[in-house]
C-alpha cells in the first residue's frame, strides 16, 4: 500500500513539475513582462531596474526555482492588465466556480445514476430507449448551446430565471456564497444544469454499459439461482460492482467540470475563475493564464491521486497482484 | 475497382448500413450538409463576402414565415443585413474545414508518435507515453484554449486574424493526438513481433519503410473509427473556441462565430441569428456522431 501510494505521489509530483515548466515557459517566451508592467513613460534605466527587481537577469534555472517557490506560497505575480496580484483575483473568483461545479456534480449524479441503472435493468422499455436517444443528443449538444437555449426559453421567453451573474451574494469574509439568498439559488439553476448535462449523459451511458456487463457475470447468475430477490440482486450485488469503474470516471470528471465551467461561465457571465481565464487569454495576460494552469493542474493531480487510492482500496484485485 | 464495389455492396458493412434507417438518414444529412457547404458559393442564395449583395436596410429581418419576414430571406437576416441561411452555409464550410484538417493532423501526429513508441519501445516509448498521460489527464478543450492562447500571444497583432484558422487547427490537433497515439502504439506492439515484420527486418528494409508500408496498414482500422468520432468532437471544439471569442474571427465566420455574434441579439428578441446556426451545428454533430457510433459497432467483431 505504502509503495503504491509512494509511486503515485512521485508521478503526481512529476506531472506538477511538467505543468509548472509549461507555465514558466509561458512567462519566459510569450510577451515581455517588463514591457507589460512598465508604462509608456518609464525610462530605460527604470526598465533595467524593474528587470533586475523581477530577477529576469538571473540564470533560467534559478528563475524557475524561484517561480516554483513563489507558486507554492500562492504568489503568482501581478496581472499585466489589472495591476492587481493574481492571488487576490483568483481568491475572489474561486468560490463562484467551486459552488457551480459542486452543484452540477450533485445534479449529474442524482439524475444520472438512477437513469443509468434504469436503462440497464429495463433494456427494451420505451423509456430506456428515449433516455438513450436523449443521451446521444446530449453528447452532441455543445455546452454553450445548451446554455443559450436555456437562456432563450427560461430567461427571455418565459422570464422565469435570471440570465447572468450570481444574484445576491453573501460575503463570509474569505468566502462569498450565493447559497444563502433566493436570488443566488435562482441564478444557479441554469448554469448548473448547463454544466451538468454533459456529465449526466456520460454517467448514464457509463453506468448502463458497466451494469449490463456485470449482470452477465456468473456471480449474478449464482445469486439468481440462490433465489435472492431481483431487487437485492440489482442493487446490492450488481450496482455495487458497477460503481468501481464509475468512481474513477466521475472523479476524473470533477476536474473537467471545472474546465467546462469556463464555457458555462462565459455564457452566463458567471463571475468565476473560468471567466477570468478566458478574459486573460483574450488579453494575453500571462500571469493569470499560468496561475490558472497551475491551479487546475493541481486540482487534477490531487483528484487523480485520490481516485487511484480509492480504486486501490475498493478493488481487492489490485492488491493481490503485487 | 469494380471488384471492390461488388465486395462492398455484398459485404456486412453495407448490409448493416442499409438495415438501420437512422444511420441512412444521418448519412444523407451529413452528405447534404457537407455538399451544400463545400459548394456554398453556388448553393447559397447570397454571397456573404460580397458587400454589394446585402444592405443595412434589410438587417434583423425575421424568418420568412413570421410577420415582417420576406420569402427572399428564408431564415431571416443578421445585424448587417446578411441572409442567415447563406451565413450558415458559409459558416459550416469553415467549421467543417477546421474540423476535418484538425482531425487529419491529429491523426498524422498520433500515428507517427504511436508507431515510433510502439516499435522502438524502451525509454523513447516511456517518455512519449508519459507525455500522453499528462495530456490525457486534462480535458481537450483546456489544452486547445491554452495552445491557442500561447500561439496567438507569440504572433504579432496584425497576423493574428489572418492566421487564426491555422492556429485553431494546430490547437485542436495538439489536443486530440493522444487517442490515436495510444491505439496505434498498442497495436504496433502486437504487430512488431509478427513474422511479416521479422521478415521485413531480415531482408534489411529501413525502419521507416517497415513502419509505413508494413505495420501502418495493419493498425489503421481502429484509427479510422476514432477519426470519425473525433470529427464530431473537433467540430464542437472549434465552435466552442469561436464562441468564446478565441477562434475564427468574424471576418470569415464559422458556426461558432455566428452563434457568438447572434448571442448579443438574443435579449432583444432576434433569436433567429443564434438559433439557426446553433441548430445547424447540432444536426451536423449529431449526424456525424451517429455515423461514428455505427461504424464503431459495425467494425467491432465482438458485437457481431
Amino acid at each position: 500500500m505504502l509503495f503504491f501510494i509512494g509511486r503515485r505521489l512521485y508521478q503526481a509530483v512529476l506531472v506538477m513539475l511538467t505543468v509548472a515548466l509549461i507555465a514558466f515557459a509561458m512567462f519566459q517566451y510569450v510577451g515581455d513582462p517588463v514591457a507589460n508592467l512598465a508604462g509608456q513613460e518609464t525610462t530605460l534605466a527604470d526598465r533595467e531596474l524593474l528587470k533586475e527587481r523581477l530577477g529576469l537577469n538571473d540564470p533560467v534555472l534559478i528563475q524557475f526555482g524561484r517561480f516554483i517557490a513563489n507558486a507554492v506560497q500562492g504568489d503568482f505575480g501581478i496581472s499585466y492588465r489589472m495591476r492587481v496580484p493574481v492571488r487576490d483575483l483568483i481568491a475572489e473568483r474561486f468560490p463562484a466556480t467551486l459552488e457551480l461545479s459542486i452543484m452540477s456534480a450533485f445534479l449529474a449524479l442524482l439524475v444520472g445514476i438512477p437513469m443509468g441503472v434504469y436503462t440497464a435493468l429495463n433494456r427494451d422499455s420505451w423509456l430506456s430507449r428515449s433516455f438513450m436517444t436523449l443521451s446521444l443528443i446530449g453528447i452532441s449538444l455543445p455546452t454553450f448551446l445548451i446554455g443559450i437555449f436555456l437562456i432563450l426559453f427560461f430567461g427571455v421567453m418565459l422570464q422565469w430565471l435570471p440570465t447572468f451573474g450570481r444574484g445576491e451574494v453573501v460575503d463570509l469574509g474569505w468566502w462569498s456564497t450565493g447559497m444563502l439568498t433566493s436570488s443566488g439559488w435562482r441564478s444557479m439553476i441554469m448554469p448548473a444544469i448547463t454544466l451538468a448535462i454533459f456529465q449526466m449523459t456520460l454517467i448514464v451511458r457509463l453506468i448502463r454499459a458497466e451494469m449490463l456487463e456485470v449482470l452477465r457475470t456468473d456471480y449474478i447468475k449464482f445469486a439468481r439461482a440462490r433465489g435472492l430477490s431481483e431487487r437485492s440482486i440489482s442493487f446490492s450485488h450488481a450496482l455495487k460492482n458497477t460503481l468501481v469503474p464509475v468512481i474513477t470516471i466521475i472523479g476524473l470528471q470533477i476536474g473537467s467540470l471545472i474546465a467546462f465551467a469556463i464555457i458555462t461561465e462565459s455564457v452566463f457571465q458567471w463571475p468565476g475563475m473560468g471567466l477570468l481565464f478566458i478574459q486573460a487569454i483574450g488579453e494575453v495576460d500571462i500571469p493569470i493564464m499560468s496561475a490558472y494552469l497551475l491551479l487546475i493542474g493541481f486540482v487534477f493531480v490531487v483528484i487523480n491521486l485520490i481516485v487511484d487510492i480509492l480504486y486501490y482500496t475498493i478493488d481487492p484485485r489490485l492488491r493481490v497482484e503485487k | 475497382m469494380r471488384d471492390f464495389w461488388k465486395r462492398f455492396f455484398g459485404g456486412d458493412l453495407w448490409w448493416s448500413f442499409k438495415s438501420s434507417p437512422i444511420v441512412v438518414i444521418a448519412a444523407i444529412t451529413t452528405f447534404v450538409m457537407v455538399f451544400s457547404s463545400v459548394f456554398a458559393n453556388i448553393v447559397a442564395p447570397y454571397n456573404i463576402f460580397d458587400l454589394t449583395q446585402f444592405e443595412l436596410m434589410d438587417s434583423l429581418k425575421p424568418p420568412a414565415w413570421m410577420e415582417r419576414g420576406e420569402i427572399s430571406f428564408l431564415l431571416g437576416t443578421d445585424d448587417q443585413g446578411r441572409d442567415v441561411l447563406s451565413t450558415i452555409l458559409y459558416g459550416s464550410r469553415v467549421s467543417l474545414m477546421v474540423g476535418f484538417f484538425s482531425v487529419i493532423s491529429a491523426m498524422v501526429l498520433g500515428i507517427i508518435v504511436g508507431l515510433v513508441a510502439g516499435y522502438s519501445g524502451g525509454w523513447v516509448d516511456a517518455v512519449l507515453m508519459r507525455i500522453a498521460d499528462v495530456q490525457l489527464s486534462f480535458p481537450a478543450i483546456l489544452i486547445a484554449l491554452l495552445v491557442n492562447g500561447i500561439i496567438s500571444g507569440l504572433l504579432p497583432g496584425e497576423a493574428q486574424a489572418d492566421l487564426a484558422v491555422y492556429v485553431l487547427i494546430i490547437a485542436i490537433s495538439l489536443s486530440f493526438w493522444v487517442q490515436y497515439a495510444r491505439t496505434v502504439r498498442s497495436s504496433t506492439m502486437v504487430e512488431r513481433t509478427k513474422e511479416y515484420v521479422q521478415a521485413a527486418q531480415v531482408i534489411g528494409l529501413p525502419q521507416p519503410l517497415i513502419l509505413l508500408r508494413h505495420i501502418l496498414p495493419n493498425v489503421m482500422g481502429p484509427v479510422l473509427v476514432i477519426a470519425t468520432i473525433q470529427l464530431a468532437l473537433a467540430i464542437i471544439t472549434e465552435a466552442t473556441l469561436s464562441f468564446l471569442g478565441v477562434g475564427v474571427p468574424p471576418t470569415s465566420p464559422s458556426l461558432g462565430t455566428l452563434i457568438r455574434i447572434g448571442n448579443d441579439y438574443l435579449f432583444s428578441g432576434e433569436w433567429w441569428i443564434t438559433v439557426f446556426p446553433g441548430l445547424a451545428l447540432v444536426i451536423l454533430v449529431l449526424a456525424v456522431n451517429i455515423l461514428g457510433d455505427w461504424l464503431r459497432d459495425a467494425l467491432n467483431p465482438k458485437l457481431r
